[in-house]
């Protein structure tokens, strides 16, 4: 064994580890910090002791003095308030932002010459592009700390290789996006992220949300549920998302749920982050615009809001499905995707008129919840 | 930034009428599509009108005027949902994936008249479909409203009994499609036509000049053999190819009061003596001499039956066990119980072990043969047997088997066993060592397809026997919970 004087006295743990040094390296982890302390001569951080020390069951114990040493220091630290310390934290701060901005800058002009030479070379040339000539581009914009303009490259990328008969369009459309956020250079589509707390400490809007509709997504290294959840007061609707690294994401709110909810929006976006979540029931009716061409009329707020949204929530009361489109009460219909979403609703519904709620990408509607004799029931 | 900001969305062309903002979108793709390098024009302002007309466009979508009838409503369900209990069992078993479960809740439903919820039929519809071998359970349990759905997808045409997906190659072009194909669909038209197919059958197989088209043309008779197809196998015992000839006489076996069977007991009668010790090639007859043409034409060609021994097993295979019990005036016991002695009793044995499902009582038949089978061959034997007396035969030839060969046999078993089967396969098991890979861990097939009434009564014996608390008991739970959910409701006590 080489582990020796194991102890904790939560949240700190402690052990010392004989590794190839002479001496056993001092190992030391808190828990609540999330921080770690070794003395191995790894440069790695935290190293594989901290780590493995983590794994280990351990006995409670007073901690030794190096421990007791450690914690104080750390805690000193923490805890230095003189005017040296706060202005030496704002200065490097505000050198970091610096360095950010400048990154971010010359991301964006990056950005606008790829989609000069876009433009120039026309989008036909596209699909002959090699996928090294896309991966050098957005590693270029991850570089320079824009991943929201890496992402959208990425998803242009993925129209071309899929290819169909709107390809064209799309793409422009998506270009055409691009180019607005070199002007406008909105910080959520930027990917610039905002820390939860930071979100959580703004004012937040209290209401009872009702988790309509779903969106799962799988990028290779993560997972997300993103949910389209409409308040039953505010009559708004936000998007609440969760992401995981390992296993399926448990969304944000109960899904198919009402629920009582303080949330506090995104800056400048529709996300939302969870403040307090008092309970959650089946819900009650929800009232879908007539038609569709109220519903999608009503869309026009949050298109002005955001431009560079192609996903929104849509609803029409009594519609039926006439071939491939959930058709209104006054005959007029929109395409819908023939997916499981379609199958549940038919399976729940019996071909009878119900009201429907799904997403809409201007091509098709992605039906995610109906609603039969006011009986709200999720279907994908 | 000294470049020209792009035109806002609410730009002139966003309050174009919809026909003109298309338009001049359109316009705009086709020139982004070409690029300014060679259609001209500044790229920033190309680029400028994307922004603008493409957030225009897309929020300038409208509904179009649908002129395709709505779907019709589903005709009213006529029969019970399940109750919320049985319907979770459901779910889970679902999420188990496991289909033995799944095929006993549609039995179970089936004999409750219910059908499953409606909001299980898309999944149960796309497990049909995946996997064909579920599809006779899934059926019972779709209902009206199912039947209904599976009419608005082609490839539930399965479900909904309106188009059959494979039975719509004509009869002339079967012989066209790839060889494991070909026997399925004559199957499957003989079942429906079996007049027509009988007679497309006699036709192609003399025209046929590929061996592999004959064999293909014999194998289908498989499916509702009777009399009137021996003539046609008669026939084809003649035929040059022995893969032609092999499947002719394995079904000929098969016709109770046959020709060959016949012409088996004839042989069997001149050619074996009852002696004290069971029975005894006589001399200067039959078997004492090299096999004649006629005999060479009932034996197979594949080498199982060269030399005495195998002349002897092949007109043993031809008759029924019946004609021993009445050569020797006995049942199946005492018939078996003779049978099993003399120099060639392992020869007769395997003989009466390809007949078994013709026997009265095989399960003295079984086990006398298993005395002289592999353990392949025994696993083979009892697969043949129909699934009532399959359970008796595993229990009675078992006694002396090792853990894989009774889990093998026990696998072949078609699923619920009776409560004795249970019992007696539970002891089986429980005297057994386990494996050294599944130490404590209850057998999954025993579990799976056991009574669950008996299983759960000896709940606890099962667990002192396999301590680890495995998938296996999760399923044992799993089906006693579907039982109960089925169950009726308990009176309630005064």
């Amino acid at each position: 064994m080489r582990w020796q004087g194991l102890g904790k006295a939560l949240p700190v743990l402690w052990g010392l580890y004989t590794g190839s040094g002479s001496v056993p390296y001092r190992v030391c982890v808190d828990l609540a910090a999330g921080s770690a302390k070794c003395t191995c001569p790894s440069r790695k951080f935290p190293c594989k002791h901290a780590v493995s020390l983590q794994e280990l069951d351990i006995p409670d114990a007073l901690p030794p003095d190096w421990v007791e040493e450690w914690t104080t220091r750390r805690a000193a630290r923490e805890l230095d308030s003189s005017p040296e310390a706060v202005a030496r934290r704002l200065r490097a701060r505000e050198k970091t932002a610096d360095r950010r901005a400048a990154a971010m800058s010359s991301g964006i002009d990056g950005l606008r010459d790829w989609l000069l030479d876009v433009a120039s070379a026309g989008v036909a040339s596209l699909p002959g592009r090699p996928a090294s000539w896309w991966q050098a581009f957005v590693a270029r914009m991850i570089d320079a700390q824009v991943p929201g303009v890496a992402a959208a490259v990425s998803e242009i990328q993925e129209i071309v290789a899929r290819s169909g008969p709107r390809w064209t369009s799309d793409v422009a459309d998506r270009l055409g996006g691009l180019h607005l956020l070199c002007f406008v250079q909105p910080r959520s589509r930027l990917g610039v992220t905002v820390p939860e707390e930071t979100v959580r400490a703004t004012p937040g809007v209290s209401d009872r949300w009702v988790a309509l509709l779903r969106l799962e997504t799988d990028d290779g290294r993560v997972r997300t549920v993103r949910q389209w959840c409409w308040g039953r007061q505010t009559g708004r609707w936000v998007v609440a998302i969760r992401h995981s690294a390992v296993g399926a994401p448990v969304p944000l709110l109960p899904h198919g749920q009402e629920s009582s909810a303080l949330v506090h929006p995104y800056p400048g976006s529709d996300r939302v982050a969870l403040g307090e979540l008092s309970g959650s029931c089946t819900p009650d009716p929800v009232p879908a615009p007539a038609s569709w061409r109220s519903s999608l009329a009503s869309l026009e707020p949050m298109l002005m809001a955001d431009p560079w949204q192609r996903l929104f929530p849509l609803g029409c009361a009594a519609v039926r499905l006439c071939g491939t489109s959930l058709v209104d009460t006054s005959g007029f219909g929109l395409p819908v995707r023939d997916d499981g979403g379609l199958d549940m609703a038919l399976a729940l519904t019996g071909g009878a008129p119900f009201d429907a709620w799904g997403l809409w990408d201007g091509h098709a509607l992605r039906l995610g919840a109906v609603a039969l004799d006011g009986g709200l029931e999720v279907v994908a | 930034m000294t470049t020209t900001p792009p035109r806002p969305a609410q730009s002139p062309e966003s309050r174009m009428p919809p026909p003109a903002l298309k338009a001049e979108w359109s316009k705009t793709v086709q020139a982004l599509l070409i690029g300014t390098a060679r259609g001209g024009g500044d790229p920033a302002d190309l680029l400028a009108d994307c922004a603008a007309l493409g957030v225009a466009a897309f929020g300038a979508a409208l509904p179009q005027e649908i002129a395709a009838e709505p779907l019709p409503p589903a005709p009213p369900e006529t029969a019970g949902l399940p109750r919320p209990a049985a319907r979770a069992v459901l779910e889970a078993i679902m999420s188990l994936d496991d289909e033995v479960l799944l095929t006993e809740w549609c039995a179970l439903a089936k004999a409750n008249t219910v059908v499953a919820d409606h909001r299980m039929l898309p999944s149960l519809l796309a497990l049909g479909t995946a996997r064909p071998g579920l599809r006779a359970a899934v059926v019972e349990v779709l209902g009206t409203r199912g039947r209904w759905l599976a009419g608005t997808r082609q490839g539930w045409s399965w479900a909904s009994g309106t188009a059959p997906l494979v039975d719509e190659v004509p009869l002339a072009e079967i012989l066209d499609l790839p060889s494991a194909q070909r026997v399925r669909a004559l199957r499957r038209k003989r079942r429906s036509d079996p007049e027509a197919v009988n007679a497309f059958i006699a036709a192609e197989f003399e025209a046929s000049r590929r061996s592999a088209d004959r064999q293909v043309l014999v194998s289908a008779l498989e499916t509702d053999l009777g009399p009137a197809d021996e003539a046609l196998l008669e026939a084809a015992l003649d035929d040059r190819a022995a893969a032609v000839h092999d499947e002719a006489l394995r079904l000929l076996r098969k016709l109770p009061a046959s020709a060959l069977a016949a012409r088996a007991a004839d042989r069997l009668g001149r050619g074996l003596q009852r002696v004290e010790d069971g029975f005894e090639v006589k001399a200067g007859e039959l078997w004492s001499a090299q096999p004649d043409a006629d005999e060479q034409r009932d034996l197979m060609r594949d080498g199982s039956e060269k030399g005495v021994a195998g002349r002897i097993r092949a007109a043993a295979a031809s008759v029924a066990p019946s004609y021993w019990t009445a050569r020797l005036e006995t049942d199946d016991r005492g018939a078996a119980k003779v049978l099993r002695k003399g120099p060639w009793a392992g020869a007769l044995l395997r003989g009466v072990a390809d007949q078994l499902a013709a026997a009265t009582d095989p399960r003295p038949w079984a086990v006398a043969a298993a005395e002289t089978l592999t353990g392949m061959e025994q696993l083979e034997m009892l697969a043949a047997l129909p699934a009532s007396v399959a359970e008796q035969a595993v229990v009675a030839v078992s006694v002396n088997w090792h853990y894989d060969l009774l889990d093998h046999a026990c696998a072949q078993l078609p699923a619920p066993w009776s409560p004795e089967t249970t019992r007696a396969l539970l002891h089986r098991y429980a005297a057994l060592p386990d494996p050294r890979w599944r130490s404590g861990r209850p057998p999954a097939v025993l579990l799976a397809r056991g009574n669950a009434d008996l299983l759960g009564a000896n709940w606890e014996g099962l667990t002192r026997r396999w301590p680890e608390n495995s998938l296996e008991l999760e399923v044992l739970r799993l089906r006693i919970r579907l039982r109960e959910s089925f169950a009726p409701p308990a009176d309630d006590p005064a």
